[in-house]
């Protein structure tokens, strides 16, 4: 109590300070129970609690309005992300998430996939994890197939066509006339499940990607 | 050694050693580009920090004075979070909007250290978590469509099957 005192009188050579002071004269009860906990800081035992109590969250809901009842909640990355001064700190959160903590992130809500988006290298790290989580599927699923099959890989063959053959290999599969099927049809099932899995999830990526562009568009165009 | 006054938004007035001060780049440039340095009565104004978040990163940059300088970010690769010191951990156990505006002094104020321990306490809370317990960490509504909701949650469980 006593800092406040002396802090109200401290000695002020700028002229537009008299009007902070009046505002600091209105928030004063707030600064002295910040000062409370300041001081108990140190002591041991009361450090955090006293720290994380109510008294506390006003000095961060005063100007980023976490006043929704949540009390001390604040929504990082959308307040960092709104303006540009604060890149190098969002670059900095990304820089220590891995692959999945930025795929997670995505998925969060529409702000901060868009946030996460206008990076350029926390966005491409995703879209590269994503694309080998993709391309490793695939891969599994086509020596699973040809595992079904008991046919070798034909080597020759290129990665475009990989698809098409897919699909002409789980309908050869499931066709009664094949004679080669080593697997019972429970397999087969659940190839070709699997695969219709994987149809679907192309079209999303090419789906979200489009997502992506159309905020990132908006973002960097107003 | 010669001190700086600095005055946060709310008009309170701290008296600082250069030597602490000089760890924000920005009261460094000021200083310098200003030629303060001799003038003992000048004020430098921080009209983006209040008194609260101003004696918060005066604390750190007193026990971090010695520090020698953090090394120079590589941005293309993962970095570590695990390496917080116990003294920070304890300085940073605060209400979220308190680390929010330590964030953001420490971006104003340009001093380094205490924005890579600030952002990673931030990681650390969304590190290892599924999109429904981050949103719980912050409070944050999910506002995707129950569509894109959905092609999300194939997206997901194609990836996570393997």
């Amino acid at each position: 109590m006593t800092h406040t005192a002396s802090g109200m009188q401290t000695p002020v050579t700028c002229a537009g300070v008299l009007t902070r002071l009046r505002k600091k004269q209105l928030s004063s009860s707030t600064h002295a129970q910040y000062e409370e906990q300041d001081s108990g800081f140190c002591s041991p035992g009361s450090g955090f609690l006293s720290f994380t109590s109510p008294e506390s969250t006003p000095l961060g809901r005063e100007r980023w309005g976490g006043g929704g009842g949540e009390g001390d909640k604040v929504d990082f990355l959308s307040k960092l992300g709104s303006e540009n001064n604060y890149l190098p700190a969002i670059s900095k959160i990304f820089s220590y998430l891995n692959d999945e903590d930025l795929s997670s992130t995505s998925r969060v809500c529409k702000q901060w996939n868009r946030v996460l988006n206008s990076n350029s290298i926390a966005r491409n790290r995703l879209n590269s994890y994503l694309n080998r989580k993709i391309s490793n599927a695939e891969n599994e699923l086509e020596s699973d197939t040809i595992k079904a099959r008991g046919v070798p890989k034909d080597p020759s063959s290129s990665a475009d066509n990989k698809s098409v053959r897919l699909l002409s290999n789980i309908t050869n599969v499931q066709s009664p006339t094949t004679s080669n099927i080593s697997q019972p049809s429970s397999r087969q099932s659940e190839l070709s499940n699997k695969f219709n899995l994987f149809r679907q999830v192309r079209k999303t990526r090419k789906y979200f990607r489009c997502l992506h562009f159309k905020q990132f568009d908006r973002l960097t165009y107003g | 050694m010669p001190n700086i006054k600095l005055q946060s938004s709310d008009g309170e007035i701290f008296t600082v050693d250069f030597e602490i001060a000089k760890s924000s780049v920005t009261i460094k440039t000021m200083v310098e580009d200003l030629g303060l340095e001799d003038e003992d009565e000048e004020i430098v104004p921080l009209p983006n920090v209040n008194s609260a978040i101003l004696r918060k990163v005066i604390q750190w940059a007193t026990y971090h004075k010695d520090d020698p300088p953090p090394p120079e970010d590589d941005e293309n690769k993962e970095k570590r979070t695990d390496d917080i010191s116990s003294w920070d951990a304890d300085f940073l156990k605060v209400d979220q909007g308190t680390l929010f505006e330590l964030i953001l002094a420490a971006n104003y104020l340009d001093i380094k250290g205490l924005l890579d321990v600030t952002c990673k306490t931030v990681a650390n809370m969304i590190k290892g978590k599924s999109p429904e317990e981050i949103r719980k960490t912050f409070n944050i509504k999910n506002d995707f469509t129950q569509a894109e909701e959905e092609q999300v949650r194939k997206e997901n469980e194609w990836c996570e099957e393997k």
